[in-house]
């Protein structure tokens, strides 16, 4: 079994801090607490990120649109909740990804699932 | 040739794709082609004929000569000269010009310019993602990845500019050159290509776009340690490689850019802040590629960008563009390509990046980071609008997709249909997301910005490039942005495009120095405003080198708060010194304004009587480059802005030259001074913050010293000394939340104006619905006892109103609502204070109206403003020696005050109603007054009586007149016609009219109430209060028409009526008549000339009298009257003198002058010949014949004082700062001379130029030389050609003869 990755929580969480602020640290903190807890799988991370982000228009669409006389700063500003999900999302996505590539061995690098290494003619 | 089996080895080299037997023509072509056709109908054939430029215009319609301005460090044109941070242009201009050598015309030169960018953008994302997917490689992966590229929300909104759509474009192939330098470590071919690929991305806006690419370089590094485990040491060579390559042709822009750093700060500082660019950068609008400010923001009820307004009021576009993320994370869950990790690295760089300080008011600690660099980095502030990253963006989520759809396709093959259709369906729907997601590119979203030039412009071109060259052509009025109601709008102008001649048009944003901006504003805001003065404009435009004046009324002058056409034209005409050479186009050819509550129909009718341009020639023109005699020459104590007032009253006859004293050392001074010079002081710049968005009163009121002074400013020098600035008398401070105008800076309705006593000024704030939660302060020098507060609020009807405030003094605070009642009381907690604010609570109506208050009253107290004038002539006289003081106690010098008040008699938006002033001379003296000056509020009665002749027997005077009118004075009701009469401001009660009479004995007055003919709401007085002769007043009855007042016979000397009450609907009330015995002042004719001298000022507190000339008409008018000396000159003493003006009074401009100006010597000594024998754009070769005595050479560029000038091969030294904008020189050898004059960086950007030249021919020799040697040996030896890395054989063996163009791939 591996360590637990003390490195990589603390630079995550270094990370979110600088980029989101306190939000980002409190979504960084739950992230460590959830790995903790769960240790996720870099795809289940992947699946969160999808969800997050899929919900960015649900919450803009919930807030309303504005006319096209009325467009404004406002719609961006008076939705910082649709903000930090895509934030959040793109965190997750980040080390979901990260995670999956990194636990791959670079040396099957680009082979297809399965297949030998390739040969080839020089 | 021997074959052998070798395995590949991972990670240096991602194993490239397994070529297969080319096809005929695959899909994947068809699908290229399909998409190029595409991209290139949407390109091509969207507006077709239109002009829609995507960045200057002068690109498209001037190429050849801006590629000319492209290899200059000095830009003369057209703000009088900057130091030049656009030579990055350089390719593109290079490219923009071959393709217009084609023949095209300029609208489709930009489009084919426009497509090959896409083209190239497309190709470079297929090759970049063939090498990073590597064997999972397929058509459908390159397909969409080329798709996704080149069609994507980002390249419609905040890409569709070519400063970012070049960079855009190229980042596929600089990574690629990247990744195979990475690959390939020991090779320098990569690394030339890598800086070939940076070269071509240019050095537009001072590189910033081109920079932002480069973050995708420690992205990849990154990905390659995180994923491949490479060594740092490893990546280190290629990565030096590349940049220092990269650095090498990059010189050209590199070295100009930094040389104008101070150009472009000043440019930043005007326009859009940090802040501003991130109020709609969040996560989420950043994730589909859009918070580009701009696209949020309206003007004059429309938006910035039209055709993207879809994606925030549309929800099926909306939907469409927030998933384009989502898809980018469900093809990163799909793929299985690591490059995807290099992908979301991009992405976790790229969008913190683009987020930057979102939200602006409480920014993220690596937004607080950026915003601090901003601040105190020199030059960093270039880099504020960092949704100038997208492209990373974009080009990571193009990676995804293809990843995506490589693995989605990698082993469907149409042979297999269930498997094949699921996954067909699957694509065509994220297709169709996609295609909805770029909707606006096929419904006018592509190009915002599209018009026509008019050919009246062209015909104008023609005429103005037929005059002579050593001239400017003035464009005026200026503008912030420029916006053409045919449809041009931007911040470049036209000029450039179709002007061969030199030509200078005023922008509010800086482009050069502060001071030419200074001077270009100082003649430009009176244009602006409709306020000019024909013969100041062509006396400063003469300064200026300007022979023609084009008067452009064909702008749209709403949108940057300009003064219509027909007021303009009527505010030049009339006068010889500008005269009417041309007209151009048809009479109202978009010279009118849609009509509306602010622009009614009668004013239409007089704009569509003007054509679109009008050219004035310059009476008297100057050239540029010119010399200036030394004698003569004015040292004026201020700013630029003192020039219109020294012409207006006729005190720099011949147009001197004149340097600003700010600018001087003690040295200069005496020189000057030893030389005939004269010394003005003046009022002039003034301590103040600037905007940038309307030409006219666009700047803040007058700071005090110890008020910071902004960025954005065009206050000279620094040094508070050297500026105009205000102290406070009675406060130590009064501060509001904002004043004016939330908008933009305004100088007008400052918070001072609550405290100063004066009923008629008000402290105004909160418009466009923003008045809850100002605030004004105001902090005591001594606590105060306070127990109650008068607040007198602006009632505006209808409107927004005040409807409660929280008062707070040092004990507490109380919130009470605030009632529509001209004054309200307000009981705070008793108690002594040292501040105290009000704070807007409540607001009751609707509108976009500012609100405020005429007056917050505190016992005891009562802030005076005043203005201290600059003090440089104190500080320097103190440094003169006591030949060099003698000769400037002697000299000639004038006094120039100016009162700060809004253009065109606009007194609500008067900055200053009094003139207030401190200032220092340097010697006692006798002067000569001279000046203008109108009637204000509170002139008393009885001094418009004294003036206006009236006999010494009878005097009338009253408590107020309506709306201060000098026709409703009390003299109307003692003139024997009962159709004029003593109207009193307000509804009644309380207002007075008082006659003092010969002393005649009388026992009855009579009162005479009649209406006015026509319609009317007067009242009627019903009674009022008696006193004679200061006596115990007595109550009286009265009523319409005539009323006898009966009263025990006495000598009358003094008789006062108080009106006590008053009958009727609130109109107001009017005593036609007041007859006491024989009593008469009798009714003036208008034209009766003003006789007597008036006081209008005291100084050190001895009055100041004056004589008027003009007459009752004018007086009554208002209009300001020339006033002169009354009698003896004023004698003042050196030091500190103190001016306040008096009441009643309106002193626009006070002058004093010693000796009299008509004493002084009429001509000013000819100036020297000079002829330029060679120039460029940074330099000239000037010839001067014999002078009569020392004299200026005046260069007519912009301060810079990098420039560099020799006499006869000698250094003359640091230039000069002359007529308030020039770079010059003083010439004291009157013999012939030879000058060379030139802009000093320009050496350095030449060395520059050439080392990149260089760098470009060694790029080239490693990309094409270095592999010469390999294939002419193998040619020599008849040997096949040896394939690259990237492109090994075909596997069965057959050469590979596809186009180099299509990467190799696998077949399905």
């Amino acid at each position: 079994m591996k360590g637990r990755p003390t490195v990589e929580w603390a630079l995550l969480v270094a990370a979110l801090w600088l980029v989101g602020g306190t939000v980002g640290l409190v979504v960084a903190a739950a992230f460590v607490v959830y790995d903790l807890v769960r240790e996720p799988a870099p795809r289940d991370l992947q699946v969160i990120a999808i969800l997050l982000l899929g919900l960015v228009p649900l919450v803009v669409l919930a807030r309303g649109l504005p006319a096209a006389a009325a467009i404004g700063t406002d719609f961006v500003q008076g939705n910082l909740v649709a903000h930090h999900l895509a934030g959040a999302g793109l965190a997750l996505l980040v080390v979901g990804v990260l995670r999956e590539v990194r636990a791959e061995a670079p040396a099957a690098a680009e082979a297809p699932d399965a297949e030998p290494d390739r040969e080839v003619a020089r | 040739m021997s074959r052998e089996l070798v395995r590949v080895q991972p990670p240096e080299a991602a194993p490239a794709p397994r070529p297969l037997r080319a096809p005929t023509l695959s899909w994947e072509a068809v699908a290229y082609l399909a998409l190029g056709l595409l991209a290139a109908t949407a390109v091509v054939l969207t507006d077709q004929g239109w002009f829609t430029p995507d960045t200057k215009p002068e690109v498209y319609l001037a190429p050849l000569r801006t590629l000319a301005r492209m290899l200059s460090t000095w830009d003369p044109d057209p703000h009088l000269g900057q130091p030049n941070f656009q030579t990055g242009l350089l390719p593109v201009s290079v490219v923009v010009s071959a393709i217009d050598a084609l023949g095209l015309p300029a609208w489709l030169v930009l489009r084919v310019w426009r497509a090959l960018l896409l083209l190239v953008a497309g190709w470079g994302a297929v090759r970049l993602f063939h090498l990073l997917a590597g064997e999972r490689s397929t058509p459908a992966g390159r397909v969409a990845a080329a798709a996704v590229y080149v069609a994507n929300p980002y390249v419609i909104v905040a890409g569709a500019t070519t400063p970012v759509l070049v960079p855009y474009a190229l980042l596929p192939w600089l990574l690629l050159a990247f990744a195979r330098s990475v690959r390939e470590p020991a090779s320098w071919r990569w690394p030339a290509a890598f800086a070939l690929a940076f070269f071509l991305m240019s050095g537009m806006n001072a590189g910033v776009v081109a920079v932002f690419m480069c973050l995708a370089i420690p992205c990849y590094l990154l990905y390659q340690r995180l994923t491949e485990r490479t060594p740092w040491r490893r990546l280190a060579r290629p990565t030096l490689r590349c940049l220092s390559l990269a650095l090498l042709v990059s010189l050209y822009w590199l070295v100009p850019a930094a040389m104008a750093g101070e150009t472009g700060e000043a440019v930043a500082a005007f326009t859009e802040s940090p802040e501003n660019v991130a109020t709609t950068s969040s996560y989420s609008e950043t994730l589909r590629m859009l918070g580009y400010w701009v696209m949020y923001f309206q003007q004059d009820g429309r938006s910035a960008i039209p055709g993207a307004v879809g994606y925030l009021t549309n929800a099926l576009l909306l939907v469409a563009s927030f998933l384009v993320p989502v898809l980018a994370a469900a093809c990163a869950l799909l793929a299985r390509a690591r490059a995807r990790a290099f992908a979301v690295i991009l992405l976790a760089v790229a969008v913190p990046v683009m987020v930057g300080l979102f939200p602006p008011t409480a920014p993220s600690p690596f937004g607080r980071l950026l915003r601090a660099t901003f601040e105190d980095v020199p030059g960093a502030i270039a880099f504020r609008t960092t949704n100038k990253a997208g492209a990373l963006v974009a080009l990571a989520y193009a990676l995804l997709f293809g990843f995506g759809a490589a693995e989605l396709f990698r082993r469907a093959s149409p042979q297999i249909p269930p498997a094949f259709a699921w996954r067909a369906v699957l694509a065509g729907a994220v297709a169709v997301v996609l295609a909805v997601a770029i909707l606006p590119a096929w419904t006018g979203g592509l190009y915002p910005l599209r018009y026509l030039v008019p050919d009246y412009w062209q015909q104008l071109a023609r005429d103005v490039n037929a005059g002579p060259a050593d001239s400017r052509v003035l464009l005026a009025p200026g503008t912030s942005n420029v916006a053409y109601r045919w449809g041009m709008e931007g911040p470049d102008d036209l000029n450039l495009s179709l002007f061969s001649r030199p030509s200078v048009v005023r922008s509010t944003v800086p482009n050069g120095s502060i001071e030419q901006t200074n001077f270009l504003a100082a003649m430009d805001i009176p244009v602006s405003t409709g306020a000019a003065d024909p013969e100041a404009v062509a006396a400063m435009a003469r300064y200026l080198g300007v022979g023609e004046v084009v008067v452009r009324n064909d702008l749209r002058w709403e949108t940057f708060g300009g003064s219509r056409p027909s007021l303009i034209a009527a505010s030049l005409a009339g006068d010889q010194t500008l005269r009417l050479a041309g007209s151009y186009g048809r009479p109202g050819e978009h010279t009118v304004a849609a009509v509306s509550d602010f622009y009614p129909p009668e004013q239409a009718t007089q704009d569509a009587a003007l054509p679109p341009l009008q050219r004035y020639a310059v009476a008297g023109p100057r050239p540029v480059t010119r010399t200036e005699p030394v004698r003569g020459a004015m040292l004026v104590d201020g700013d630029s802005f003192a020039i219109p007032s020294l012409l207006r009253l006729g005190l720099a006859p011949g147009g001197p030259a004149f340097r600003l004293l700010g600018s001087v050392t003690p040295s200069e001074l005496a020189a000057s001074l030893a030389g005939g010079a004269r010394v003005v002081v003046t009022d002039t710049n003034r301590r103040r913050a600037w905007g940038s968005f309307q030409t006219g009163q666009n700047y803040s009121p007058t700071l005090r010293a110890d008020q910071p002074l902004p960025a954005s400013t065009l206050t000279l020098f620094g040094n508070p000394d050297a500026q105009t600035l205000t102290r406070l008398e009675g406060a130590r401070s009064v501060s509001a939340t904002g004043s004016g105008s939330l908008l933009t800076n305004t100088p007008y309705g400052k918070p001072e104006l609550a405290f100063d006593g004066d009923r008629r000024t008000a402290w105004i704030t909160g418009d466009f619905g923003g008045a809850v939660g100002q605030s004004i302060t105001l902090t005591l020098e001594e606590p105060v006892d306070v127990g109650e507060v008068v607040l007198r609020p602006l009632l505006s009807e209808p409107g927004v109103q005040i409807a409660a405030v929280r008062v707070r003094v040092d004990a507490g605070a109380v919130e009470v609502p605030v009632p529509a009642e001209p004054e309200v009381r307000v009981a705070v907690p008793h108690a002594t204070t040292s501040t105290v604010s009000v704070e807007i609570t409540q607001v009751r109506g609707a509108g976009l109206n500012p609100v405020g208050f005429w007056e917050i009253g505190v016992p005891g107290v009562q802030v005076r403003q005043v203005v201290r004038v600059p003090q440089t002539l104190k500080r320097l006289a103190g440094r003169l020696s006591p030949a060099d003081r003698s000769r400037l106690d002697a000299a000639p010098i004038d006094v120039v005050l100016a009162r700060a008040a809004a253009p065109g008699g606009d007194r609500f938006h008067d900055e200053e109603r009094v003139l207030d002033r401190e200032l220092w001379l340097p010697a006692e003296r006798a002067f000569t007054v001279n000046g203008l000056a109108a009637a204000g509020p509170n002139l008393p009665d009885l001094v418009v009586d004294r003036l206006a002749g009236a006999p010494r027997g009878v005097r009338a005077s009253s408590s107020s007149r309506f709306f201060d009118a000098i026709g409703a004075r009390a003299s109307r009701a003692l003139d024997g016609d009962p159709a004029s009469a003593w109207v009193p401001d307000g509804r009644g009660p309380g207002e007075w009219i008082e006659l003092e009479l010969p002393g005649d004995r009388l026992d009855h007055v009579d009162i005479l109430q009649t209406l006015p003919k026509g319609p009317s709401g007067a009242d009627v007085i019903t009674g009022a209060e008696v006193s004679i002769n200061g006596g115990k007043p007595f109550l009286v009855g009265l009523g319409q028409g005539s009323t006898r007042i009966d009263f025990a016979a006495r000598k009358v000397e003094r008789l006062r009526l108080t009106i006590a009450k008053v009958a009727g609907l609130g109109g107001q009330v009017r005593i036609s008549e007041l007859k006491a015995g024989d009593a008469r002042i009798p009714s003036p004719p208008p034209s009766q000339r003003l006789r007597g001298c008036v006081q209008i000022a005291t100084v050190d507190g001895e009055p100041l009298e004056v004589r008027l000339d003009g007459n009752l008409r004018q007086l009554t008018a208002g209009e300001a009257l020339p006033l002169g000396d009354c009698g003896e000159p004023l004698r003042l003493s050196g030091g500190d003198h103190q001016i306040v003006s008096s009441t009643g009074w309106l002193v626009d401009l006070l002058a004093f002058s010693s000796p009299a100006p008509a004493t002084r010597a009429s001509q000013l000594p000819p100036p020297a010949d000079l002829q330029v024998t060679g120039s460029s754009r940074s330099g000239m070769t000037i010839r001067t014949g014999a002078a009569g005595g020392p004299y200026y050479l005046v260069v007519g560029q912009g301060y810079d004082r990098r420039w560099r000038a020799t006499m006869d091969g000698r250094w003359l030294g640091p230039p000069l700062l002359l007529d308030g904008y020039s770079v010059g020189w003083r010439i004291t050898d009157q013999r012939p001379h030879r000058f060379e004059v030139a802009f000093g960086p320009q050496r350095a950007a030449s060395l520059a130029q050439a080392v990149s030249g260089a760098g470009l021919v060694l790029v080239a020799l490693l990309l094409v030389g270095a592999r010469l040697p390999r294939r002419l040996r193998a040619w020599r030896a008849g040997a096949p050609r040896r394939r690259s890395p990237g492109r090994p054989p075909s596997a069965d063996g057959e050469p590979d003869r596809r186009p180099r163009w299509l990467p190799r791939w696998r077949r399905p």
